[in-house]
């Protein structure tokens, strides 16, 4: 016995040696103190960054919306209101002038000036920072300060998306530059709420900005962001009353229970993100059009919506989201329809020749792979569901599935034929499509091009009137409901469900906690 | 002895050199890489290429693996792609909640596995015998992810008695604090860990049960044993002196193997219950290919993996004296 005495003191000198590394604590009783006024957000995968510039994660997003401001804020319509900029003119079509709010100040005391709005566009374009998303930004040809409070954006081409896109947080330029690579962990900025604390994968701790320009929120000092990364783990810990308030992505079975709990309120709208399948235009099989539809028409959608996303994620009419300006329920993708989608094949020269239950054509099996990534369970049951089905109608198909890397960068380089994936934070209509659907767009992996198309995007993408964008929109989306080069499969549901106790909150489909600033944590 | 262990360490460098080789291959042998992970799928092909450039991707491999050794030689593990920040400081954060969570999941399973175990073997055939039978299958075979959110519905939800997930202080300041007056840290601490810390242990508890119970039955059968009892030693001095002792050798393995398996395939429990330790920190740098934070992180592993199976076998010396090492 004495034996394992000694043993467990080895282990447990391991254990010291590194937990000592580790940092310092917060007692519960300094925890409970507070209780009334902190907020615990449960979140599914912790922040890679806090530099606006830089995130990817919708953690990030959702925390740097709080700690920063951009020059506009998007609300719950998606529609840009003023934040750090009050008002803005657009005199020609390839230049915005914006003029900021005064007096307002960075969590470091400093004033937020042209020169840091300059300087966060200017590193977000820089190829070599390695911004994630600076492609929304490469229409922007320069950005200057024209005075300490006015900045000017000249365009190399009209770029009506623009304001959609300028909710960027805005850095400071002298501490961004001074801290480099570690800004992202010690974030400044001008928002409500500043980070206090953050312990790596496991939680961010942000605290009221006393000096904030639009008044230090009142009842919410704390927000807590607490990773969990389980979903049904978060949902228990709602329920446990460890946590205040979770968002999507959810279980739907979880979903479905928290709702009926009355302790909670539970919010689902459609998100601003559909997934979707993508059809190789250029693989041999793929580039008849004809053949696309047909196999469209072998997608079973409402069993899958109902099924496989039990109704929390809504079937798609095109690639226009509801809740954007541009929707119309006019358009219709091929439904399903196995009858008419062998006709079309047979129609197409594609019959079952040798009798082994396989249609061919020219001594070609017609051979399908669907592909997706493992990361999602929902998309893995969809394409087996659908390889099932294309198998009950003579297409010998197979299922290819592997980590998101793998998946994407076969995506990307041309090498599959139908994969399943999806899209979002499509704030504007232009970021569903243009780059997707234009002939040589950056993400149009599959090769379509459609001269129609191209014109219809170009004009969505440069006209000023918001009927004029519209009506190109519909028009386009109208062509890719027909030709299949996509075939959207549904809409993406947002979800949020909090305790009853926090009133004032809006939620917004993009899943940003701005509103708290004006919420409060009241009684049951 | 002394020679031996210097031995045994120094191989320790090119077992890692080889870690390092077939990790730096392999990662990059699969498709995708941390560009395109980064960028997302808003990527335009020139813009991958630019981050390729920017994180020096664009190199030669061999010149890749060149930098990476020539920095690790000066023990600098490189900056994570994802988080910025540097690897060895994301690397000791999560481990020291890894070992923290290991140890208590390790003494646990022995302070439950190894009784049972013990009885079991002597009173073979036994209603406890069989009921420790049944424990262990339930234990090894129960999924970790099932009995984590099981244990969270009852503890958390139902009973409302345990924090449903996340860690508390780090243990050790949690002591620190409850011995300088603050003994509602080490509670709180201990409340964290004791869900995690339980359902990780309970396989390792019913696998150390087994492993003793064999073991030990292997032992009660020798003619020594006999001749203990013939002389007339009573039953549990003859089970403490004589068997456990003799019958403790592949306990010991079997309980450094635990330690080395929990050490990095803890990934199970430390998604479900939060535990921010190396488990998911690996996993995620995989699903990102964050190349430096998975090396970092599976070198560190693999160089305490390696310490403690050094540790295991110079206990073996300590508890037989037959063994020794030159």
């Amino acid at each position: 016995m004495k034996r394992l005495v000694k043993l467990v003191a080895v282990l447990g000198l391991i254990a010291f040696i590194a937990g000592l590394t580790a940092g310092d604590w917060v007692t519960p009783a300094q925890a409970q103190q507070a209780e009334v006024s902190v907020l615990r957000v449960g979140t599914d995968v912790d922040a890679g960054t806090l530099d606006p510039r830089l995130e990817q994660d919708t953690t990030a997003y959702r925390v740097t919306n709080l700690i920063y401001d951009g020059l506009v804020q998007l609300d719950a319509k998606l529609q840009p209101q003023p934040d750090l900029a009050v008002s803005w003119k657009n005199p020609d079509p390839k230049t915005w002038i914006f003029q900021l709010r005064s007096g307002v100040k960075f969590q470091d005391g400093t004033p937020v000036t042209a020169e840091d709005v300059v300087y966060t566009f200017q590193t977000m374009l820089d190829p070599n920072f390695g911004a994630p998303h600076r492609g929304l930004y490469t229409p922007i040809e320069k950005v200057e300060a024209i005075d300490a409070h006015t900045v000017k954006f000249t365009l190399k081409q009209p770029y009506a998306p623009l304001l959609s896109y300028l909710d960027l947080g805005i850095v400071p330029k002298h501490v961004a530059e001074k801290e480099g690579q570690n800004f992202g962990s010690h974030p400044i900025g001008s928002g409500p709420f500043k980070l206090v604390r953050w312990d790596k994968a496991s939680k961010i701790v942000l605290e009221a900005n006393p000096d904030f320009w639009g008044g230090e929120p009142q009842f919410i000092k704390k927000i807590e962001v607490d990773v969990v990364p389980d979903n049904t783990a978060r949902a228990q810990a709602l329920e446990a009353g460890d946590l205040d308030l979770i968002q999507s992505p959810l279980s739907p079975q979880d979903v479905k229970r928290l709702a009926k709990d009355k302790r909670f309120t539970t919010v689902q709208m459609t998100g601003t993100g559909y997934t979707y399948l993508n059809f190789n235009t250029k693989d041999p099989i793929l580039s008849d059009v004809k053949v696309r539809q047909a196999l469209a028409m072998l997608v079973d959608q409402k069993t899958i919506v109902d099924q496989i996303y039990q109704g929390i994620d809504k079937a798609a009419t095109s690639i226009l989201l509801p809740g954007s300006w541009a929707y119309t329920d006019t358009i219709k993708q091929p439904s399903y329809d196995p009858q008419r989608a062998k006709a079309l094949l047979a129609q197409e020269g594609w019959k079952d020749t040798n009798g082994d239950g396989i249609l061919d054509k020219n001594g070609k099996k017609l051979s399908i792979v669907l592909s997706t990534h493992s990361e999602d369970p929902n998309r893995i049951q969809v394409v087996e569901y659908l390889q099932n089905i294309f198998k009950q109608n003579g297409i010998d198909s197979t299922v290819n599935i592997s980590d998101w890397p793998s998946f994407i960068a076969n995506v990307q380089d041309g090498k599959y034929q139908i994969a399943l994936l999806g899209w979002l934070n499509l704030v504007d209509p232009d970021r569903a499509m243009y780059n997707q659907l234009h002939t040589g767009g950056g993400f149009n992996w599959g090769g379509y091009s459609n001269p129609q198309v191209d014109q219809l995007l170009d004009k969505g993408r440069t006209a000023s009137s918001q009927d004029e964008r519209a009506k190109a929109y519909r028009e386009a989306a109208k062509i890719i409901a027909e030709e299949v080069p996509y075939y959207i499969l549904t809409y993406q549901g947002y979800q949020v469900i909090y305790t009853t106790a926090l009133k004032g909150f809006v939620p917004n489909s993009l899943g940003m906690l701005r509103s708290l600033v004006h919420a409060s944590l009241g009684g049951p | 002895m002394l020679s031996y262990v210097i031995r045994r360490v120094l191989l320790l460098i090119p077992m890692m050199l080889g870690i390092v080789v077939i990790l730096f291959g392999l990662m990059r042998l699969i498709p995708g890489d941390p560009a395109v992970v980064l960028l997302g799928q808003d990527a335009t092909p020139q813009a991958i290429a630019q981050m390729h450039h920017a994180l020096g991707l664009d190199r030669p491999l061999i010149v890749q693996l060149g930098i990476y050794i020539a920095h690790l030689a000066v023990g600098d593990l490189g900056r994570s792609i994802f988080q910025h920040d540097p690897v060895s400081q994301i690397v000791l954060v999560h481990l020291s909640a890894t070992v923290e969570l290991t140890v208590t999941a390790l003494f646990l399973a022995i302070v439950i596995g190894l009784p049972l175990g013990i009885v079991a073997a002597v009173r073979q055939g036994s209603v406890i015998d069989m009921a420790n039978m049944v424990f262990a299958q339930l234990g090894v075979s129960m999924p970790v992810f099932w009995l984590g959110i099981l244990l969270m519905f009852w503890f958390a939800v139902l009973l409302g008695w345990l924090p449903a997930f996340g860690r508390g202080a780090p243990l050790l300041q949690a002591i620190a604090a409850a011995l300088s007056g603050h003994p509602q840290v080490l509670v709180d601490s201990l409340r964290h860990l004791a869900m995690p810390a339980f359902a990780l242990g309970l396989n390792g508890a019913a696998f150390i049960s087994r492993i003793t119970r064999s073991s030990m039955l292997d032992v009660l059968h020798e003619d020594y044993i006999r001749t203990a009892l013939a002389k007339g030693l009573t039953g549990w001095k003859v089970v403490y002196h004589h068997t456990l002792r003799n019958a403790f050798l592949p306990i010991i393995s079997v309980i450094g193997l635990q330690f080395g398996t929990l050490l990095g395939g803890a990934v199970l429990t430390e998604t479900i219950f939060s535990w921010p330790g190396v488990g998911r920190l690996a996993v995620g740098a995989i699903s990102q290919r964050d190349y430096p934070l998975l090396q970092g992180t599976v070198l560190v592993i693999a160089l305490l993996f390696s310490l403690v199976n050094l540790a295991v076998d110079l206990l073996y010396a300590l508890i037989d004296p037959r063994i020794r090492f030159d």
